[in-house]
Formats: C-alpha cells, structure tokens, sequence
C-alpha cells in the first residue's frame, strides 16, 4: 500500500514535469518575443512554369517562401561541407530590410538577432553558402487554393513589386508576421481577388 | 484446449486416472489465469494507437478555426486525459497488465503530441533532436511507475530516432552522445522484466529491439575514424553473438532470439563489407597513424565492445574443450588480427577475410549436414552465395566465368537439400 502511494506521488511529480515544460516554452516565448526586434525578408520567389506557374511555391496550407538574403559567401568549402547548422546574425540594409551580418558556429553573444538555420554549400557555386530558414513556410488558413495560386503567381512572384515578410526575432524565438506584398498585406490581397 | 476435451474419454479409456485428468485440468486453469491474455494486449495497444490517431484527425479537421485559446486547450486536454488515465490505473491496482500498458502508451504518444501542438499553435522555433529528448526525458519514468514494456518498446524506438537526429544535425555539439544516456534508462527494467517474464511477447520483442536500436545508433560516435567503426560493428555483433548463445536463451526458439540472429546476420554482412578492398582505402589516412587513434571516440567504443566481447566469450566457453568451440566464437578476434595486418598488406587481409567467409560457409555446411539441420546447411550456402555474388562485383573474371560460379552456387543449393531430404527419407525407412 505504502509502495503504490510513492508510486501514485511520483508519477503525480512527473505529470507535473510534463505540463510545465509545454507551460514553460510558452512563456519562454512570449518572453523573449516582447524583447525581441522585427526584421523585414524580402521575399524572392519566382515565376516557375510548373504546376499551373507556381512550381513547388505551395504546399497544402504553406507557401514557401524563397528570400533574398538567402545564402553568405564562403572561402572554405571543406570546413562548410560538415557543418549541417549554424547560426544566422541579422542586420538591416539601409532600405530597412534585413540583411546577413555573418553565419557563424557557435552560438552568438552580445545580440538577440540570430536563428539557428540548416546550411548547405551550394553545389553550383562553392563558394555561395545557401541558409535554409526555419520561417520559410508561411501559413495560409485560407482553403481557397485556386485565388491562393493566382496571388503567388501574378503577386508574389512579380519581380516588380516589392515582397517581404514580418519575422519578430529574439534569439532564434520568432513570430511570423505578415507577408506583404507590393505594400499590401497577404489577407487583403484575398480580399481584393474576390 | 483440445486436450482438455479429451480429458473424460481418457478416464473412461482408463488411460488416465481422475486424479491426473483433475491435475492436468487445474494446471491448464492456473496457466490461463497467469498469463495475460496476449491477443487482447496486442489488439489493446493497437486500439489505443487507433482511437489517438482518430481523435488527432477529427480535431485537425476544424483546427484552423479553433483561436489559439482553443487550440491551447485541446492540447493540454490532449495531455491531461491520458494521465488521468494513468492514475485511475495506479490508484485501482487493476491486476491486468493490458491496461498499465495502453495508459501508458497513450500518455507517452500524448505527451510528443501536446508539445509538438504547443509548438505549431505558438510558432515556437526548435531543432527535432531537442523535441525528441525533452519528449523521452519526461516520459522514461513511466517505464518505471506504469510497469509498462509496449512504452518501453516505443521509446527505444523514439531514442533511436533521437540519436539519429542529433548526428545528423544537433542543438549542440555532440549532442549525440546523449543517446547512450537515454538507452540505458529503461535497461535495467527490461532485464527484470525478461527475468520475471521471460515468454511476455513485448519482452520477446525487447530482444529484438534493442539489438536494433545499438546496430542502428553505434555509427553516431564516430567522426574522424570511420574505418574504426569496422572492428566496433564486428565486436557489438560477437556481443549479441554471445548474448544470443548464453544460458538464457538456450531453451527458447530462434523467433524469441533476436541477438543470435542481429549477432550472426551482422558478422556476415561487416565480413562482406570488408571482403570488398575498397572498404580499406581510408585506412591511409593520419587519423589511423599510431598513436593519433588513440585519442578518437571510435577507438574507446572499440576497445570497450573487445573487452565486453571476450568476457563473454571467457564465460561461455571456459568450461568448453577447444574443439567444441565453434568459429563463429574467433571470428571477432580473427577479424582484430585481419584488420591491424590490413594496415600494411591491405590485399593480404582482403583474401583472407574472403577465405573465413568461406570456411565459415562450410562449417556451416558440414554442421548441417552433422546434425541433419536443413536449415544450417541453407544458411552456409547463403553464406558462400552471397560471398561469390560479392566477388562478382569486383573481380575481373570474365562474364562466363561469374556464370559458371552462379550455377555452381546453385547446383550446390539443390544438391545439398536433396541430399539431405534423401539422407533424412533412409533414416525414417530404417
């Protein structure tokens, strides 16, 4: 009887352990996001003849989104060829956009503008290291592929118009915010097509 | 029980007395009683995988116009449910073991789930090992309070996954090594469980388990000295080789011995591998140099995966005569003595490895025929086919050549059972 009590109190212990750590990251990011500073990514995603001209850019409820800022210069293709991770430190450009101060190892000090972003050397050009953003797919609740297709076909890929995407950013912690488009906001560019 | 139905027409027959049909009727009673029922075990875990599964897809259904309030809530629901279950588990005692293991299974599935889902509804950014470790952290204990093997299964599984996913890109720096923490957790409870319940079908599957998780994981501690990664496979196998052949298994069919067949598949496939030279080249490298090696993390698991080896080799076999040692027995130690000469004649350890692999294919052929086991002889054909289809590959025998040797390889495979299936007919008719 004695037994199945501890037992009982310590599988209660690691409930417990179970529900703060979800609590936890909430909180972490709430946090951390009141703190944190907001980028402008200009989008870079382009006409691609496939799949009705919008090429791999949808993907069920993600459009995926290709940024300019999207790759550093290297001079040391073996040491970049193993390294699978590394963190992004982040600037703004004298347009207010955001722009690649360095990609480095280890994790950063002194700034809250980084993310942790997947690299890969390019196989074109090695000397181009290309990032791969964890805020690349941007969510869409709108179910209307067809009017959804058409706005990544003639807007976003309209190299004419000016793209970006609001990312808050502290830490590798980020909000997506929204997608605008020639100055318009993604939701009201649903809206308009309507 | 048929034998039971017979029972009273062998009391009649006076073959039995009704005292024995009495014991023979109350030991099948207490067999039954003591042996949870394994059918509505395995249909329970499957329907708990089903009901979660279900539940998971009629809320995505509606998921995008939940606000985040909601959404929040149905997670943390998601949670809470299946660990009140666990506690109506624990407060009622119930004695069957079925029902420890479906809550169980559920909260560990439950609680990959809430924090996934509180990760999309809150666009929380993380790498998948850290997910994976948080996940196993908080639900190993189970494995402990819920007496739960089908969890312990799952998160061995889920452990794999982890190490997997931290060699190949971690939060943190050797992130990987952490793996081998994780693994060991739910051990010591696995070699309770296979000595208090050594016929339980999810022990059973343990013993397939986690020969699988070590042969799929050791290759993440390696960095610099991959060739070292070579030797440390040969040595995990002989362990599993050995575990395999110990006392605990000697009386179990091979379906229950998943380290005899990890051990021996495993020696056979390393040989192959290496009975191809290209398998050698990196050998020329600095890294390998005496007595830079020394420092790398292959050479530890190395040198700790020989010693683990002999031990066992040492206990099973001291009280053996050295002719009843089998081969497979020094094929670990053969191979340490092929690889350390491989780093001067490379060629030289290159034939002989071809030429153990056949003497190993025919020990095994000449065992068979022995003890007239159809299947040791199949086995040591394999062996011997699947060495002349390597050599096939790189040898710079002509097209009529690899033929012939095919069709030798063949011929052989239907001589030997006919032969066998002959020799067998004989003994019966005599």
């Amino acid at each position: 009887m004695k037994s199945n009590r501890l037992i009982i109190g310590a599988f209660i212990l690691v409930s417990l352990a179970q529900l703060f750590v979800p609590f936890q990251m909430i909180s972490n990011q709430a946090g951390s996001l009141e703190k944190g500073n907001e980028f402008r990514f200009r989008t870079d995603n382009r006409y691609n003849p496939d799949f009705n001209g919008i090429g791999s850019d949808l993907n069920g409820k993600f459009i995926w989104l290709k940024f300019r800022e999207d790759h550093f210069k290297i001079t040391d293709k073996k040491y970049w060829e193993k390294v699978r991770k590394a963190y992004v430190v982040f600037t703004t450009d004298s347009n207010g956009y955001a722009k690649i101060k360095s990609v480095v190892i280890l994790k950063p000090e002194g700034t809250p503008n980084w993310v942790r972003a997947r690299v890969s050397v390019n196989w074109k050009d090695t000397t181009r290291l290309q990032l791969f953003y964890p805020f690349s797919s941007y969510y869409i609740q709108d179910a209307q592929i067809k009017k959804i297709e058409s706005i990544i076909k003639n807007e976003l890929c309209d190299t004419l118009k000016t793209s970006y995407l609001k990312i808050q950013l502290n830490e590798n912690q980020f909000t997506s915010g929204d997608l605008i488009i020639g100055g318009v906001p993604f939701k009201e560019w649903i809206g308009k097509t309507e | 029980m048929s034998l039971l139905k017979d029972l009273s027409e062998l009391v009649n027959a006076s073959i039995i007395s009704g005292e024995t049909a009495n014991d023979i009727a109350s030991y099948y009673k207490r067999k039954q009683e003591s042996s949870p029922n394994r059918q509505l075990l395995i249909f329970g875990i499957l329907g708990a995988l089903l009901v979660g599964t279900g539940l998971m897809f009629i809320v995505a259904n509606q998921w995008d116009q939940f606000s985040q309030s909601a959404r929040t809530t149905c997670a943390f629901l998601l949670l809470i449910i299946p660990q009140l279950f666990c506690v109506y588990v624990l407060v009622t005692k119930t004695e069957k073991v079925i029902w420890s293991d479906i809550a169980a299974l559920l909260l560990f599935f439950a609680v990959g789930a809430n924090i996934s889902l509180v990760s999309q509804i809150y666009h929380i950014n993380g790498d998948f090992s850290t997910f994976l470790m948080t996940w196993m952290i908080l639900t190993v204990p189970l494995v402990y309070l819920l007496d739960a093997s089908a969890l312990s299964l799952a998160y061995l599984f889920m452990s794999m996954i982890f190490g997997l996913s931290a060699s190949e890109s971690g939060a943190f720096l050797n992130e990987e090594y952490l793996f081998w923490i994780l693994f060991i957790l739910p051990i010591p409870r696995y070699y309770q469980l296979s000595q208090k319940n050594p016929t339980n079908v999810l022990v059973i599957l343990h013993h397939w388990m986690i020969p699988y998780v070590l042969t799929q994981t050791l290759f993440t501690v390696s960095h610099h000295a991959r060739m070292l990664m070579h030797p440390a496979y040969i040595y995990l196998f002989a362990i599993f080789y050995f575990i395999g052949r110990g006392s605990y298994f000697k009386s179990r069919p091979l379906l229950h011995n998943g380290y005899l067949v990890f051990g021996f598949a495993g020696t056979i496939v390393s040989l192959l591998i290496m009975s191809f030279k290209a398998s050698w080249k990196e050998l020329a490298d600095p890294v390998y140099h005496f007595p830079n090696f020394f420092r790398t993390p292959e050479y530890v698991v190395c040198l700790l995966f020989f010693i683990l080896a002999t031990i066992l080799l040492y206990r099973q076999n001291r009280h053996k005569k050295w002719k009843n040692w089998t081969l497979m027995d020094g094929t670990y130690l053969f191979f340490l003595v092929l690889f350390i000469l491989g780093v001067w004649f490379t060629s030289l350890s290159v034939v002989l490895i071809n030429l153990l692999l056949l003497l190993l294919g025919l020990v095994m052929l000449r065992e068979g025929s022995k003890h007239s086991h159809l299947g040791i002889i199949n086995l040591g054909m394999l062996v011997i086919a699947l060495l002349v289809i390597c050599r096939s590959f790189d040898s710079d025998l002509t097209f009529v050549v690899k033929g012939i040797l095919f069709v030798m390889v063949g011929i052989g495979f239907f001589a030997a059972n006919w032969l066998m299936i002959n020799k067998r007919k004989e003994h019966e008719v005599k």
